[in-house]
């Protein structure tokens, strides 16, 4: 039998913080060696993997005490029930209805699991310290009947792909590659701490008192787990939120006869800051005093997106005209959806205009 | 014996059935507090909660050490039946003697 208490508080280690400083390391190298804007992007990304990384490490390290709240069997059934919720609208989703949705329900999942194994002091999680008798029996009843759980479902999947009929089979097919298969490798994850927290019975009240270190631990744990979950929410908001930044429309002019010329407009915009897109107008316009002629760009290509991270986008109009008045008109308009609060949406209209004189007319 | 619903293993602990103990009564007699006695046995202090709950059967290594603990036989600590209270064991058979007289 085990002797020591793991309510104790336990030395944090080296390897996290170790492990963290080699990924942004590597992560810094990267981005050193790009020099564009998603560069900084693809930087930012991998920061936020290293952190949500060293979160969970940290989290794993760290044993707190439920508390009042979370001590009481009826919250964490309350949790386990959100996460089941979780994973049946994940498997109810449409297959390309996923991305945005997902990510959230991810985020969301990742919230209560850190929850549910507060709730039960980590018991189901498989760490290197020390467990009395009674939690070690607790973990390995969870454990017992999540193995069953699973192997029932996986079972019951096994049945209908052998009986059930095309229609089925297909849809099973795609459930392998999309949500439902998200769903069960987090029920995977997930599901020991789950049956742990759902089973164990009203905790002692109260709590013995914690010691500062250990206080201060579970601080340092707690911000990184709300810094983790906040900073992609921020990221979606900023979508809609922040300014396009957007380059003047830059014009070289290559000579030509009085009256006529031709001109290369370049103008770059971009949303959001991280979750971000980035569009690109590059053409050339030439001019004769009677009318105004592209001769590249103004098309599909300028509508869009030349690079973006962590956003949808759909172009709502990409048109190009020639007025009777010899003036050359391109309009675009996009929607840019961040992948995380999909339901938020930007707006992005680009117009411009040259006249017949080389004249810009409208930019936006 | 009504296994009592909702402990950590079986619905009653360990066993099947639910066996009934005084650490709570001995505890307090020793002014422990369950951080303590758990320190001094070696488990985590909502095992002690748990089992001055009925809502645990503890190993029999466990009741030893318990009982180890409080210098007494195990069957003063645990009983499958409901134990009477300790004044009431201890007092009812002088009372019984002097009836007898």
């Amino acid at each position: 039998m085990t002797s020591s208490s793991p309510a104790r508080t336990r030395s944090w280690g080296w390897i996290p913080v170790i492990l963290l400083s080699l990924v942004i390391g590597a992560g810094l190298a990267l981005g050193a060696t790009t020099t564009n804007t998603f560069g900084l992007s693809n930087l930012l990304t991998f920061i936020y993997v290293a952190l949500c990384a060293a979160t969970a490490l940290v989290v794993r390290r760290v044993t707190a005490q439920p508390g009042n709240w979370l001590g009481r069997r009826r919250v964490r059934r309350v949790v386990v029930l959100l996460v089941v919720l979780s994973c049946l609208l994940m498997v109810a989703l449409p297959a390309d209805g996923l991305g945005g949705t997902v990510l959230l329900l991810l985020l969301f999942l990742a919230l209560c699991n850190v929850v549910l194994a507060r709730a039960t002091a980590q018991v189901a999680v498989s760490l290197p310290r020390p467990l009395d008798e009674r939690q070690g029996s607790l973990r390995d009843r969870g454990y017992r009947l999540a193995y069953w759980l699973l192997a029932g479902i996986a079972g019951l999947l096994a049945l209908v792909t052998y009986f059930a009929g095309s229609g089925a089979r297909a849809w099973l097919g795609t459930a392998l590659v999309s949500g439902p298969f998200i769903a069960f490798v987090v029920l995977a994850i997930c599901l020991p701490t789950m049956i742990v927290a759902w089973i164990e019975p009203d905790q002692v009240m109260p709590a013995p008192p914690e010691t500062r270190s250990h206080v201060w631990a579970v601080r340092v744990a707690a911000v990184m787990v709300a810094t983790s979950l906040l900073v992609p929410l921020l990221a979606a908001i900023g979508v809609e939120v922040i300014p396009a930044q957007a380059t003047q429309l830059k014009r070289y002019s290559s000579p030509a006869p009085k009256g006529s010329g031709c001109a290369t407009l370049r103008r770059t915009t971009e949303i959001g800051f991280w979750f971000e897109a980035r569009f690109v107008l590059d053409t050339e316009v030439c001019w004769n005093g009677h009318r105004a002629r592209y001769l590249y760009g103004m098309n599909r290509s300028d509508c869009m997106a030349s690079d973006w991270v962590l956003v949808s986008i759909s172009t709502s109009q990409c048109v190009r005209r020639t007025k009777s008045n010899g003036t050359v008109e391109f309009n675009y308009t996009a929607w840019i959806h961040p992948d995380v609060l999909s339901f938020l949406a930007r707006r992005l209209r680009v117009s411009v205009a040259v006249d017949r004189n080389g004249k810009v007319e409208r930019t936006k | 014996m009504t296994p009592k619903r909702g402990g950590p293993d079986g619905g009653s602990g360990t066993g099947s059935t639910r066996i009934y103990n005084r650490i709570a009564v001995l505890r307090a007699e020793r002014e422990l507090s369950r951080y303590q006695l758990a320190e001094a046995v070696g488990v985590n202090y909502q095992t002690i909660g748990y089992l001055e709950r009925g809502e645990y059967n503890p190993s029999l290594e466990l009741a030893l050490r318990l009982a180890e603990l409080f210098e007494l036989p195990v069957e003063a600590i645990f009983s499958r039946q409901p134990q009477r209270p300790m004044s009431e064991e201890l007092y009812a058979p002088d009372r019984e003697r002097v009836d007898n007289k």
